[in-house]
């Protein structure tokens, strides 16, 4: 772990402990600071803003009563994005969103290197625009990976605790989302 | 991996709305009273305990007396009548209601010493 990053993490866990000793106002820190990451990606699995706040409220609430179980042994905000995938996870399950499937055969034949040369560049109004669909139509573990490995910046050790997956396993998935959103996109 | 603009720039293109602005303030009133919830489930909770503990102790203390130790004890009290129990008394009704009596002193005195503590703790 970085020195920065284990700084912060000593900063966090000191709120903590604070917090759990009866200084509630200091959790107002972790909802300045993450309460827009939480709200950005929970926004993109449910999709309209109202559910999305109060599902926000509803994961930074769940992380308040269940702050002394936090151990330290990840960063606070990748606790508190597991915390807020598995609320929206729930919310979707409630209402039965559907996602579309992609052919396995389409996605096998797709060559690596025309995948790469594809998303490296940027250029295109109408190229962005098919991206973006292409992004709406994911399901949501695709989502929320391309959200955290993206925006923000979270590593493969990361998202593998938020997803509750090992991070060999989070490597293909990332692999073949790419993969995905270049079939969904020329198809 | 990490290069894939294209992505990147899809992503913050579709940069959701911001949260409303009084947002943090209401999460932060419902975290508050999650708290105070919080500390009276466990003020509650810690009552609960300790009435039942001392409820035991004295069920013990009452069978280890009137079971296995012969016993004469003289009670003077301000007040209060002045108790003579022996383990040969016939009723039983004076020393049950001193022992009552003394749980809720206990009982009274620990929730007082709580209270200031909390007050203190608050303060």
């Amino acid at each position: 772990m970085r020195l920065i990053e284990y700084m912060n993490n000593q900063d966090e866990i000191n709120y903590i402990e604070r917090i759990l000793a009866g200084e509630t106002n200091l959790y107002s820190h972790f909802v300045n600071t993450y309460s827009n990451s939480i709200y950005s990606l929970i926004v993109r699995i449910v999709l309209t803003n109202e559910d999305a706040e109060e599902l926000t409220q509803d994961s930074f609430l769940k992380a308040f009563k269940k702050l002394d179980t936090f151990n330290g042994d990840c960063s606070f905000s990748t606790w508190l994005f597991r915390i807020a995938y598995n609320t929206a996870i729930s919310a979707t399950r409630k209402r039965k969103m559907v996602f579309p499937s992609v052919d396995e055969t389409m996605m096998e034949s797709v060559p690596d290197e025309a995948i790469e040369t594809f998303f490296d560049r940027d250029e295109g109004e109408i190229k962005l625009q098919k991206l973006e669909e292409a992004i709406v139509k994911l399901n949501v573990e695709e989502k929320t990976l391309i959200t955290l490995f993206y925006t923000e910046e979270k590593s493969v050790a990361e998202l593998a605790r938020v997803l509750d997956l090992t991070s060999d396993n989070v490597k293909v998935k990332l692999y073949r989302v790419r993969k995905k959103l270049y079939v969904l996109m020329t198809k | 991996m990490n290069n894939d603009k294209a992505i990147i720039k899809a992503l913050q293109s579709t940069e959701s709305p911001r949260l409303s602005t009084d947002f943090n303030s209401r999460l932060m009133a419902e975290v508050y009273r999650a708290a105070e919830r919080k500390k009276k489930r466990e003020y509650v909770l810690g009552i609960c305990l300790i009435s039942g503990v001392s409820l035991v102790l004295v069920g013990i203390a009452i069978y280890v007396f009137i079971t296995y130790i012969p016993w004469k004890f003289t009670f003077e009290l301000p007040n209060f009548p002045k108790m003579n129990l022996t383990s040969e008394s016939k009723s039983m009704y004076e020393f049950s209601i001193y022992i009552a009596l003394l749980s809720l002193i206990l009982i009274g005195l620990d929730n007082y010493i709580r209270h200031k503590w909390m007050m203190k703790k608050s303060k």
